[in-house]
């Protein structure tokens, strides 16, 4: 049995298998639950732009925002794919591929968390515990990383 | 400037901000640590492996970026369903809900058959520090983003029922900054796991 | 949350079953205990479970005492005296001392900040349950070693800290580090949704007009103490996960025939660590800056100070670990920069003596059984303190590592400290939660027991470490001089014990005849004491509105012009501070209803860990009650 764990793809799998299962036990339910209709006019699609302009009451971005924000973090990750196979970069590749990562991560805080909008609380919760991970691991890596190499 | 959705509760708390979203800054500043000591333990082990495969061997840098991309857009998706449901359209929130999970689903998948590749090449768990600090790393990430699909396809039969209306749009905010949270420590591992030791 | 919602009429099914049978009524008997949601009866079972654990703890250092009282005895076999200092150590660590300090802040955060409940009681209930079965689950270990009564004890015995690679397989073969692993990582799931719930309960569910810098010091302390927990407990979990995919899965990080390092863990476990101390240390704080000025009646000198300090030393804490490591060869730079951090971490917990001391200064003192114990903590926590600085200076710390010195050191602030303020919180609020007084004749005898059974118990180790005495021993010659120490330190540990005794005793003769406390037994300063003892349910009939630090205290008093405190005329005092928020007199409030998925999900992580031990099989077993438990909890039609 301890060989279950010893292949990783099983470690994975079984969670996947217990999404499936879950997937189907949903669907099943699923079946008997009355149909809620929506008011909205159908349509699928949710065009850039097309969102009702009682959706911005909020002062959070609009639906649109959203999606140009994606397709920001869709190019940065272009770029960095790119810039790793960019052989000339030599030895300023580590703090350019730090650097788009970041600017991915804060846009995803700012922006999809809201932390641009929100209340400051949730910003120094949020920002105590990566301040304090980021502090203490790097003298970590720095002490033991030098004591025992 | 206060963020707030519209359509729910009047809060009463005296910082008037809820709970339930309070909690899940909290556990996410909290998660930061955990992810941060394996992160470091990665790290700290990434040059120091005595037998092989090492990490430039079995990565496959354009299989992973497209895996992270595919996260990165489920981020995408989760945000629109919580745009969706402000505006109080139930219909185009489920939509969003199931598209974010199947686009979990599918990175969960890359990830599994990733993780084959390189078991199949001599990775695992036993072999050697990379095998025990990736698959750890990488593993317990693989299991949040589990979480979170279920999370989400439990939430989207609630919304088939007719159990999530307009106003718990709160319920779909806090899920999100879970997702969204699992995202951009995918971001990280992405960049310093990957594609700073894959060379 | 609880707030009232009159007149509410029942909507679905479930709601008027329950509006049948009373919910928000606590249900009779044994079985409301385990469901309930109420957070004084968990603060209540969380004390009674940790106090348990306690005499079960202090039984295991009983035994070790026994063990080296005299040189070249038997009495314990060298495997069962590792697994009882083992056991010892983590026991009162996270099985004792913690909880303690936790069932202080459930029942007292929601009394001392006017609030019904804590933010999350279905949370609440979780984590003792959780802390429960994680305890119970450590202490099987004793009876899976082979045949218990003939001392074959599978229990840990790699010490309370672990050290890789001792618990790798190769040096510990057997179960006893794996129950060690998996208990402690399920205590660490408890003491994180604790300190989730703290936290919010204290930052959002304020009486109104309670500020901040209006909250009672001791809410400060548990506000700091929840914070270490929830950004501490992660990083003890990756270790525990670590070592557990070492043992069980033959990962390698701390492997070093695979390259990996065992100081890894030892970073790991004192970045946890040392604001672990501070996690024991800070509740008892918290309750000495309560009892003492009351018992001055003064109001705590230089509040900012004693607030401020404590969130320094809650900084400070993360930037201290590795002076438990000076020995591990860190290098001069780090051991140096780390021997300045821990002096400097002095600094903030001497300015909170010199508070206490100057609040007690000029005070009109009353010397009951809380006050000696508080004061108590003071002088036997400044010698900790001291002893601690010792260890700063990084030659002298490599004279005194693994020494009974250090021994001494931290029984003296965790003992001398965290157990001697808790004794003097449960002095103290003893009778707000049963509303019967303490007797103070036997609790004067239990502090003088306890406090001279302490100083014989420890003083003397202070001197076995300075002979050269080192820890972990299980026996040694007879030549060395430390005999009559350690005859002493035995001594003084049965004295201790016979302390604890008489506490026991005091506690069953208050409960039967003891005073009558009434609301305010001891003139106090806080919110808890202007509402009935015991507590109704819901705490306060109507939310009370803060003007200041101590508001109960300048309900009660004015000051005359030159200062002293002055009763308000009589009448005056009653309902003048009060606002009608919700209806009067416990009616129509709503309480949040029992649940047992608290408990149906906390049943589940003992199982999973049992699965990881003996057979896979039970891990999906496990996982199922987990899941049953937390969806049954979510889809729960309740309000809270």
């Amino acid at each position: 049995m301890k060989d279950f764990f010893e292949n990783p793809a099983l470690l994975i799998g079984a969670p996947l298998l217990v999404v499936g299962l879950a997937g189907a036990m949903i669907a099943i339910l699923a079946s008997f639950a009355p149909e809620q209709r929506s008011l909205e006019p159908a349509g699928l699609g949710l065009g850039p732009g097309k969102a009702p302009p009682g959706g911005q009451a909020h002062g959070g971005p609009s639906a649109a925002e959203y999606v140009n924000i994606g397709l920001v973090l869709a190019a940065i990750t272009g770029l960095e794919v790119g810039v790793y196979y960019v052989t000339a970069l030599g030895n300023i590749l580590v703090p350019v591929l730090i650097a788009l990562a970041a600017t991915k991560f804060i846009l995803v805080v700012l922006f999809f968390m809201h932390l641009k909008f929100d209340n400051r609380l949730f910003s120094t919760m949020f920002t105590a515990g990566l301040v304090l991970a980021f502090a203490v691991f790097t003298v970590v890596l720095v002490t033991l990383g030098a004591s025992i190499t | 400037m206060a963020y707030a959705a519209p359509h729910t509760q009047p809060l009463e708390t005296s910082t008037g901000v809820d709970n339930r979203k309070l909690l899940m800054w909290l556990f996410l500043g909290s998660e930061a640590l955990f992810f941060g000591s394996l992160i470091s333990a990665y790290l700290l082990y990434r040059n120091r492996n005595l037998t092989g495969p090492f990490p430039r061997e079995l990565y496959d840098i354009p299989f992973t970026s497209v895996s992270s991309f595919i996260l990165l857009m489920s981020s995408v998706s989760m945000v629109l369903a919580l745009a969706a449901i402000q505006r109080g359209d139930i219909r185009r929130m489920r939509i969003w809900l199931v598209c974010t999970a199947l686009l979990g689903i599918l990175f969960l998948s890359g990830q599994a058959y990733e993780f084959t590749g390189f078991y199949d090449r001599g990775l695992s768990l036993r072999t050697n520090l990379f095998g025990s600090t990736f698959f750890v790393l990488t593993g317990f990430h693989g299991a949040h983003v589990s979480i979170g699909v279920i999370i989400l396809l439990s939430v989207w039969v609630r919304s088939l029922q007719g159990k999530i209306k307009q106003s718990d749009s709160l319920t779909i905010e806090l899920i999100g900054l879970y997702w969204h949270f699992v995202d951009i420590v995918w971001i990280v591992i992405f960049t310093l796991v990957y594609l700073l030791t894959g060379r | 949350m609880a707030r009232a919602i009159p007149g509410r009429s029942p909507v679905t099914m479930a709601d008027a079953l329950r509006q049948a049978r009373g919910a928000g009524e606590p249900y009779r008997g044994i079985w409301s205990w385990f469901s309930t949601v109420d957070h004084k009866k968990i603060g209540i079972m969380y004390g009674v479970a940790a106090f348990l654990f306690f005499l079960l703890g202090g039984v295991e250092a009983l035994l070790v005492r026994i063990q080296l009282a005299a040189p070249n005895q038997d009495f314990l076999s060298p495997d069962q005296y590792n697994a009882m200092f083992t056991m010892h150590g983590t026991t009162m660590i996270f099985l004792v001392v913690m909880p303690l300090g936790v069932a202080f802040m459930n029942l007292l955060i929601p009394l001392m900040i006017g609030a019904r409940d804590v933010a999350f009681p279905r949370l609440n209930a979780f984590s003792f349950w959780v802390f429960l079965l994680g305890g119970l689950f450590l202490n099987v270990s004793f009876f899976t070693g082979g045949n218990f009564f003939k001392g074959e004890l599978g229990a840990p015995n790699t010490g309370w800290y672990g050290y890789a690679p001792l618990t790798e397989n190769a040096f510990s073969p057997g179960n006893g580090v794996d129950f060690w692993m998996l208990g402690v990582q399920i205590l660490g799931i408890a003491s994180l949704a604790g300190g989730f719930n703290f936290i919010v309960t204290i930052l959002n569910l304020r009486a109104p007009g309670m500020s901040l810098f209006r909250m009672p010091v001791f809410i400060w302390m548990s506000l700091v103490t929840s914070f270490l927990l929830i950004f501490a407990m992660p990083v003890l979990a990756v270790a525990m996960f670590q070592l557990m995919f070492d043992r069980l899965f033959g990962a390698n990080f701390f492997n070093a025939a695979a390259g990996g390092t065992p100081l890894l863990w030892q970073h790991m476990f004192w970045i946890f660590g040392h604001p672990e101390v501070y996690i024991l240390i800070l509740p008892a704080m918290g309750i000495i800056s309560e009892i003492l000025p009351t018992f001055s009646r003064k109001p705590l000198f230089g509040y900012p100070f004693v607030v401020f300090s404590g969130i320094a030393i809650g900084f400070m804490s993360w930037g201290v670990w590795a002076h438990h490591m000076f020995t591990t060869g860190l290098g001069a730079a780090a051991n140096s920069a780390f021997g300045v951090s821990t002096i400097l971490i002095s600094v903030p917990t001497g300015v909170k003596i010199f508070n206490w001391l100057a609040t007690m200064w000029g005070g009109k003192l009353r010397l009951t059984t809380p006050m000696y114990f508080a004061i108590g903590f003071i002088a036997m926590f400044t010698i900790g303190g001291l002893t601690g600085v010792t260890h700063s200076a990084v030659p002298s710390d490599y004279q005194q590592n693994d020494t009974y010195y250090v021994v001494a050191h931290f029984h003296q602030v965790l003992f001398g400290g965290a157990i001697f303020g808790i004794f003097g919180g449960i002095y103290y609020w003893f009778p707000k939660f049963t509303g019967k007084m303490l007797h103070d004749g036997w609790g004067k005898v239990n502090f003088w027991m306890m406090l001279i059974g302490f100083n014989l118990t420890f003083q003397p180790m202070m001197v076995l470490g300075i002979l050269g005495m080192p820890r972990r021993i299980q026996t040694y010659p007879d030549n060395l001089g430390w005999n009559f120490w350690n005859a002493l330190a035995t001594v003084g540990a049965f004295v201790i014990a016979a302390s604890v005794l008489v506490f026991i005793y005091n506690v069953i003769i208050s409960l039967r005849n003891g005073a009558e406390a009434g609301n305010d037994p001891w003139d106090a300063r806080t919110l808890e004491w202007s509402i009935p003892s015991p507590p109704p349910e819901h705490n306060f009939d109507e939310i009370p509105v803060v003007h200041s630090v101590d508001d109960f205290w300048h309900r009660k008093y004015v000051e005359d012009p030159k200062g002293r405190p002055v009763p308000v005329p009589a009448g005056a005092a009653v309902a003048t501070h009060q606002d009608g928020r919700d209806g009067g007199h416990g009616h129509g409030i709503h309480m949040p209803s029992p649940s047992y998925f608290p408990l149906i999900s906390a049943v589940g992580l003992p199982t999973i860990a049992f699965g990881l031990i003996y057979s896979y099989a039970l891990i999906p077993v496990g996982v199922i009650i987990l899941a049953v438990g937390l969806y049954g909890w979510v889809l729960e039609p309740v309000s809270e």
